[in-house]
């Protein structure tokens, strides 16, 4: 079912491809739906002209039980007007930091869907809370959704931050294909973004991250909707060899660095361990 | 540093502080009561003190001004010299009630304290029990009081005696001086060189008046002698007799002549005639006379001028021999005198030797006299208690606190190490930590090619973001009751309450 919708989706932004120009303000005021044309997914590669518009995805997102703004603030998550602005500007900065750079070096300047690592160099960190939020912060635009997929199979807390009950994500995907996509993709109670969970077979994981099916995972995500965001929640680079897999899957790598939890040496060697080339920079966590 | 790093850094002391609230706090528990237990158990020792005065200023002092001799010492010294003998320290052992005298000496010698400001005196003592501390003070300065005062005697009585038998053996040589002088001048009386040469010169010129006189008696007599030889020694009377007639005739012939004579020359025959008459008259008295020489009436007498001359010469004789026995006695008695006056010199140098010795023995004689008499009134001074005292100032002082710290002090000072330890330890961990604790400090460490992209503060304030509000006023009420605790046992409890109950912990 979800196929069809994400099919229709790509149909309807086929047929807008031409007004591309104006497509902001007709995002505003008047998205259109229309049935996608039937097509396999995962090799549908489509070349960048034929991207679909950003504004397809969006109704196609369900949240059947959104988060309430006071859970929202319990769990630490930004969310639009919320007090501290500080905290959310900062998200905001990172996201537009982020599209900024990953439009800097292309002839691409339409704003296209990014994939983003986040790794931390705290090596006892596990939380997922800083992924959560700079997704959030990416669905904060209206016209974009964001998908985090959790790719740390050491226990996140990412249940803890959505509504939806998770059960099985990316690992168990990869092991079994027969999965389909719509199985591990979850609704997190926040508009626009959607969750995969790190699932339940994870005692392979960095073979499973590092293998082609991966590749292709992550490539069909990105491409599937371009105004979908996708961030990459891994394991801290430092104590595990998965962000460094992952990371050559990734348009951007991100390490977060926080507060008192780590030497100027460990992020050195953080950034070296995922390759300088790759690193897009450095987040302080206060 | 920047501000804004000062700002990191204090923020970063927050966040720690907060983390680690549950060792602060338990730090601040701990470090405070050991401070306080600490104050507790501290060995404590009191001093108590007394202040002397030693007195030398009085009024007899005033009046007697360098006249009578009061010692003046250095008051630390002499009471130190004075309260450091055995033997005083000693009977304060066993004033203040030792049990064991001698071995106790060695600990008061060392916990007793001698100082001096001017004439101000200050013994203090210490010990670790009050009461020994005040009953020391009072019995040293019992004994140093009496002590000084009974040496204050001695010194002056030791120094009056002491004078006074110099006095005596003084006395002794200014006699025996006074009777060698005296002798000697009994011996040598005029022993002037004046004297002598006076006396030669008198005896000179007796020697020769005497002569002369002597010279005069010896021509008188040679005249007297000469003119007896020529002195008849019988003398012839004659008798008047009547001319003859021839005679008469003659002198009339003669009376004749001479008128003839005036009116003619010789050769007048009258004249001559008249002579020729004369010459034969003359033949013819000469004739009568050799025929009748009986005829003149001559008488023999003793002649009164040689008596008197024998008489003359016998009395100068018995005076010049008189003279001449004087001249030699004169002359011996220059001899004599000669002679003297050769030793006159040299007793000369002996009466100066004798009236020196007498005058320099008078002369310390005298002075030692008065010093005597300062040393009787220095001696009667200090008998009668007026010389050096030494008054008690501030009198001997019960300690009610023991020195160095109150359990005040460790008190306020328990909690000021208490919060001070953790806090220090908290701003070591953040200095010397080489974790990240600052974005400005991360930044400009990271490498080139690696930028910072943003910094996201905290989502919650930083009290409820790292400690739980709960576990924030748990510990503030724990640490609340800890002070209530810390308070009642420093001000509620008394030291001996604490130290008898201490022990039995």
């Amino acid at each position: 079912m979800d196929n069809s919708k994400l099919l229709r989706a790509l149909e309807k932004n086929k047929a807008q491809r031409s007004q591309a120009a104006e497509f902001e303000l007709q995002s505003e005021t008047k998205p259109v739906r229309e049935k996608p044309r039937g097509a396999d997914i995962i090799t549908d590669l489509l070349p960048q002209e034929h991207r679909l518009t950003r504004q397809a995805s969006l109704e196609l997102m369900p949240n059947p039980d959104p988060m309430s703004k006071a859970d929202m603030k319990k769990n630490k998550l930004v969310y639009s007007g919320m007090k501290n602005r500080a905290v959310l500007n900062a998200y905001r900065e990172l996201r537009i930091k982020l599209i900024e750079k990953s439009t800097a070096g292309s002839a691409n300047t339409n704003g296209g869907n990014i994939v983003v690592m986040l790794t931390s160099v705290d090596v006892n960190s596990n939380s997922i809370l800083t992924p959560m939020n700079l997704a959030i912060s990416f669905a904060l635009d209206l016209n974009s959704s964001a998908l985090l997929v959790d790719c740390n199979p050491y226990g996140s807390d990412l249940q803890r931050l959505v509504t939806a009950p998770l059960s099985v994500g990316v690992t168990d995907y990869l092991k079994d294909r027969s999965l389909g996509l719509d199985r591990i993709i979850y609704p997190s109670g926040i508009d626009r973004v959607a969750v995969i969970p790190a699932g339940n077979e994870t005692g392979i994981s960095v073979e499973q991250f590092s293998s082609q099916g991966m590749e292709h995972l992550i490539y069909e995500l990105k491409n599937r909707y371009p105004d979908r965001f996708i961030v990459i929640n891994t394991p801290p680079v430092l104590a595990n060899s998965e962000a460094r897999v992952l990371a050559k899957f990734c348009d951007q790598s991100v390490i977060t660095v926080p507060y008192g939890r780590a030497s100027m040496d460990a992020i050195e060697d953080a950034v070296e361990a995922i390759g300088a080339e790759r690193v897009t920079g450095v987040v302080y966590q206060q | 540093m920047d501000p804004s790093n000062i700002k990191d850094l204090l923020q970063s002391l927050k966040m720690e502080a907060l983390r680690y609230r549950y060792v602060i706090a338990a730090l601040f528990i701990a470090v405070s009561s050991i401070v306080l237990v600490a104050g507790f158990m501290m060995p404590k020792t009191y001093s108590s003190k007394v202040i002397l005065y030693a007195d030398v200023s009085n009024i007899i002092g005033n009046l007697l001004e360098g006249q009578a001799e009061i010692t003046r010492i250095d008051r630390a010294k002499e009471a130190r010299d004075i309260v450091f003998t055995d033997r005083i320290l000693r009977s304060v052992a066993i004033e203040s009630g030792f049990e064991n005298p001698d071995d106790t000496i060695p600990r008061l010698r060392n916990g007793l304290r001698i100082s001096a400001n001017g004439d101000y005196v200050e013994i203090s003592y210490r010990s670790s029990n009050a009461d020994t501390a005040f009953k020391v003070v009072s019995a040293v300065t019992q004994e140093f009081i009496e002590e000084t005062s009974r040496k204050k005697r001695e010194e002056s009585r030791g120094a009056f005696e002491f004078i006074d038998s110099q006095v005596a053996s003084y006395q002794r040589q200014l006699e025996a001086a006074e009777n060698r002088l005296k002798e000697f001048n009994s011996q040598n009386i005029d022993v002037t060189e004046q004297s002598v040469t006076n006396r030669v010169n008198g005896i000179k010129n007796e020697i020769q008046t005497l002569r002369l006189s002597v010279q005069d008696s010896e021509a008188r007599l040679r005249s007297f002698e000469a003119q007896m030889l020529t002195e008849p020694e019988f003398l012839t009377v004659e008798r008047d007799i009547e001319p003859t007639s021839r005679e008469r005739r003659m002198e009339a012939y003669e009376e004749q002549l001479a008128e003839l004579r005036l009116s003619y020359r010789d050769t007048h025959p009258d004249i001559v005639n008249l002579k020729e008459q004369m010459a034969v008259l003359e033949t013819q008295i000469e004739q009568e006379r050799i025929n009748n020489p009986g005829r003149s009436a001559v008488e023999r007498v003793e002649n009164p001028a040689m008596t008197n001359l024998k008489e003359m010469i016998s009395n100068e004789r018995a005076t010049l021999s008189a003279a001449r026995q004087r001249l030699t006695n004169l002359n011996s008695l220059l001899e004599t005198e000669y002679a003297s006056a050769e030793t006159v010199a040299s007793k000369q140098a002996r009466l100066q030797e004798l009236t020196r010795d007498y005058s320099v023995t008078k002369d310390v004689y005298e002075d030692m006299l008065k010093t005597r008499e300062n040393a009787r009134l220095s001696m009667t001074l200090d008998i009668e208690g007026q010389g050096v005292t030494y008054k008690i100032h501030e009198p001997p002082s019960y300690p009610v606190r023991w020195d160095g710290l109150q359990l005040v002090h460790f008190a306020a000072l328990g909690p000021l190490l208490g919060l001070m330890l953790p806090l220090g330890l908290t701003g070591a961990l953040v200095l010397f930590d080489p974790r990240v604790r600052s974005a400005s400090y991360m930044e400009s460490q990271l490498p080139a090619h690696v930028q910072l992209v943003t910094s996201i503060p905290l989502y919650n304030s930083a009290v409820s973001e790292v400690a739980s509000k709960r576990s924030l006023i748990l510990l503030a009420l724990l640490v609340l009751l800890y002070l209530a605790v810390y308070g009642f046992v420093v001000f509620g409890a008394s030291p001996e309450l604490i130290s008898t109950f201490l022990p039995t912990l």
